[in-house]
């Protein structure tokens, strides 16, 4: 593949995804200055993916599993980097604490992206591809995770969204 | 449940990144990866001018032999080290699941510490021990119990000391990284 069809093909994945690219970052780095730099590395390895892209996924899966393996690479490097908790932890601990009225909007997502940020890798991945939408299905194939398991942790999910964000209503 | 996914994907992109961008950053990235493989090379490269000078200027047979096997030991760590920076992230792999992703970067890293011992410090041991016996018997005679003193008394047991501690630091390392793999295997 020429420079120029790589190029063609980043930017279109970029215009298409490129939204849902930032708002992972903003979900895995809270300092300002290292997030814009994580968007860009995310771009850069979404960019070098693409001389290697062979349509044997869609590109939706292609390219949040480049962007999260991206993310994955940073928090790995990122020094002192928290263990995080498994998304059952995270759910038995705010039991104990009930729901919250959140003010705003802006205030909800900042208590959201704190709880991914608190999350193991995989759990909090599963988490992000949930809140973009993507099905069992497709957050399997981005995650290799086994269908039962995403099942699961889908379930898990959404019980914590709901106790944490709809004053414990499921849906 | 809808509401919070409408929130989550209503937040606005605030700095798109241009192509510009994109192509700048990989190329400072290329710029940084050559920069760091000079410096391992070039640190190589005074490494081996010091063992030549060593054949040049020491006297005894067995100490110049010694510094050719140093020289040879070195040249076979920079490959390796070559040949593990090569193997470091590629693009193909960065579509791979996030589970692969990781568990293949850990046993990366993991193999790296468990093997360092015979890329890293076996290599050095035939030229530093030929060494250590040309120091022996080139010595006169009666300076030979000195020569044998300060070897076992201060060398060797530096020696032992930082391989050692190396040894440990890296098994500890790749048992950390080993549980790692494991909660990862238990998840997929």
């Amino acid at each position: 593949m020429d420079r120029a069809e790589q190029d063609a093909r980043y930017k279109s994945a970029a215009a298409q995804y490129g939204p849902a690219l930032e708002r992972l970052a903003r979900a895995v780095e809270a300092d300002a200055a290292e997030r814009r730099d994580l968007v860009q590395d995310i771009h850069v390895a979404l960019w070098r993916s693409m001389a290697v892209f062979d349509n044997r996924c869609s590109l939706r899966t292609w390219v949040f599993r480049v962007a999260h393996n991206a993310a994955a690479s940073h928090a790995m490097a990122r020094r002192r980097a928290p263990k995080g908790v498994a998304i059952e932890e995270l759910d038995l601990a705010d039991e104990a604490a009930g729901p919250e009225e959140i003010a705003g909007e802006r205030q909800a997502l900042e208590r959201l992206m704190a709880m991914i940020r608190a999350l193991k890798a995989p759990d909090a991945q599963v988490m992000l591809l949930y809140l973009e939408d993507l099905d069992a299905a497709a957050i399997g194939e981005v995650t290799g995770l086994k269908p039962g398991a995403v099942a699961v942790k889908i379930h898990r999910v959404k019980a914590l969204l709901a106790r944490r964000f709809e004053g414990g209503r499921d849906g | 449940m809808a509401d919070i996914k409408n929130l989550w994907q209503s937040q606005k992109q605030e700095e798109p990144v241009t192509l510009e961008n994109v192509h700048a950053r990989a190329g400072t990235f290329q710029r940084r990866i050559r920069r760091r493989n000079l410096i391992e090379y070039a640190a190589g490269a005074v490494a081996i001018s010091v063992f030549a000078w060593y054949i040049y200027a020491l006297p005894g047979l067995m100490v110049k032999i010694g510094s050719g096997f140093c020289i040879a030991g070195i040249l076979f760590i920079l490959w390796q080290l070559h040949r593990r920076i090569g193997a470091e992230i590629l693009p193909e792999t960065s579509g791979l699941g996030l589970i692969d992703f990781h568990r293949r970067a850990l046993a990366r890293q993991r193999d790296g510490l468990r093997t360092v011992w015979k890329w890293y410090i076996a290599p050095v041991i035939p030229g530093f021990l030929t060494m250590t016996a040309g120091f022996y018997f080139d010595a006169p005679e009666p300076m030979r119990a000195a020569v044998l003193y300060d070897l076992f008394t201060r060398l060797v047991p530096f020696l032992v000391l930082v391989t050692g501690y190396v040894l440990f630091v890296n098994a500890r390392g790749a048992r950390k990284l080993q549980k790692r793999i494991d909660e990862l295997d238990d998840v997929k």
